[in-house]
């Protein structure tokens, strides 16, 4: 039997090894560029969908919108906001000229009564005239005016007898 | 074998040269069409409950009309002067009064304003508001929703009668089926001096029970509401009314004013007294 030299030359050996190394860095570089690739075409695929997508709400949206009569939303709304003013109004606690009234007649004391009277809102005032034949009565009729819880203040002005005898007295009654 | 060489950092860098300039801007366009169409989505979403809501508010006002009537005829949209005349002069002749002079004046108008409601604000938050096709939708999810102000007419009435008419008259205004509030009541003894004048000098004239009123009433209307395209409004989230306010109207509203009639029209001569 002849002898076969089975065993490769060391210069052999490290050029296999080589193209070993060489064939693995192939490898990976062909992998990270197709990755690469892969993930930027990928994304622009995903993205157009979603552009799709977004495309087909915004249809629906106009679809929708058309079917919105601009007529009766005014119409809802309108009412709407008559109602809350009107809520408004009707919430208001302040005291009226005709609950004014009833509690001035009720407060009343005898022998005292009004020349004048004026109610004004914006200053929340009750400004009167009272006419009596004494001035204890105008004192009397003031007392009454201060027990009364509803009214913040009542403050007295000039109070002067008159040429026919009358006292005359200024009351201011702040609401 | 150069080229096998020079391969790998070759396709190494072009890797990286794609995730830097193609790779991460279409990352950053996909985050950015995602946040859109989730946007999209909750306005579309909106869209169809404000359309069923809208559909829903309708028939409720359809199937109370009268409701309707009541709110529209107490706070018109327009100033209606003739009916504020036509009203005073009938209740002001009802409790016994003689009317001498009725005014009205146009109280100083607050320009309408575009103001922020609250509660829209937060249904602008979830883009709760229309828009068109391709229009960025958290702009117009800012437009402010204009406010229409109400608008006073003020009417002095100058009058002449005994204190219960008075009362009595103020008591039917304040309770008349229109938008108002009583801003000045006046009540003042008419002078005795005419009346002195003809009695004997000597003899004591009794008080005048005879009193003069002037009262300031603001009546109030509100100009039709425009939404203008912008359906940015509370109500629209919801899908029925609520009448409570009009059932206590109803029953605030006490002085009963029968409709105004024209009478017969047409002459050849307007001056013709």
């Amino acid at each position: 039997m002849a002898n076969i030299n089975l065993s490769q030359s060391s210069m052999e050996r490290n050029k296999h090894e080589l193209n070993s190394v060489f064939d693995k860095s192939l490898l990976i570089s062909s992998g990270l560029l197709i990755i690469s690739f892969g993930t930027w075409l990928g994304l622009i695929a995903y993205n157009s969908s979603l552009d799709k997508k977004v495309i087909a709400v915004d249809q629906n949206i106009t679809t929708q919108s058309a079917e919105i009569e601009s007529g009766a939303v005014n119409r809802i709304v309108d009412f709407q906001e008559r109602m809350q003013n009107v809520d408004q109004k009707l919430k208001s606690t302040d005291i009226m000229p005709q609950e004014m009234f009833a509690l001035v007649e009720k407060l009343m004391v005898t022998g005292v009564s009004l020349d004048s009277y004026e109610y004004d809102l914006k200053t929340k005032t009750v400004s009167m005239k009272a006419m009596a034949n004494e001035f204890k009565d105008i004192a009397r009729q003031v007392t009454n005016f201060k027990s009364q819880s509803t009214f913040k203040s009542v403050i007295v002005g000039s109070t002067s007898k008159g040429s026919d005898g009358k006292v005359i007295s200024d009351m201011i009654i702040s609401l | 074998m150069n080229v096998k060489i020079l391969f790998f950092p070759l396709s190494v860098t072009i890797a990286f040269a794609v995730f830097v300039f193609y790779v991460k801007p279409e990352v950053d366009t996909v985050m950015r069409t995602r946040d859109t169409l989730a946007q999209k989505e909750t306005l579309a979403t909106d869209i169809s409950k404000k359309v069923e809501n809208i559909h829903a508010l309708e028939a409720d006002l359809n199937a109370n009309k009268d409701n309707e009537e009541v709110v529209m005829n107490y706070l018109p949209d327009t100033r209606d002067d003739d009916r504020i005349v036509d009203r005073i002069n009938f209740l002001v002749l009802q409790s016994g009064l003689v009317l001498t002079s009725v005014k009205i004046d146009k109280v100083s108008d607050v320009q309408d304003i575009a103001v922020s409601d609250p509660q829209a604000d937060i249904l602008a938050d979830s883009s709760a508001i229309l828009a068109p096709v391709g229009t960025d939708t958290s702009m117009i999810s800012q437009t402010p929703v204009e406010i229409v102000k109400p608008k006073t007419l003020s009417v002095t009435v100058d009058a002449l009668g005994s204190y219960e008419s008075i009362r009595d008259v103020v008591g039917k205004i304040a309770h008349v089926d229109r938008f108002q509030e009583f801003t000045s009541v006046s009540i003042e003894r008419v002078s005795d001096t005419a009346k002195s004048s003809t009695t004997d000098s000597t003899e004591q004239p009794a008080p005048s029970t005879v009193l003069n009123t002037l009262f300031t009433i603001h009546f109030t209307y509100l100009p039709k509401v425009n939404t203008k395209g912008n359906f940015n409004r509370p109500i629209l989230a919801q899908n029925r009314f609520d009448f409570n306010t009009v059932q206590k109207l109803k029953q605030s509203i006490s002085s009963a004013i029968p409709p105004m009639e024209v009478g017969s029209t047409g002459t050849n001569d307007p001056f013709l007294r």
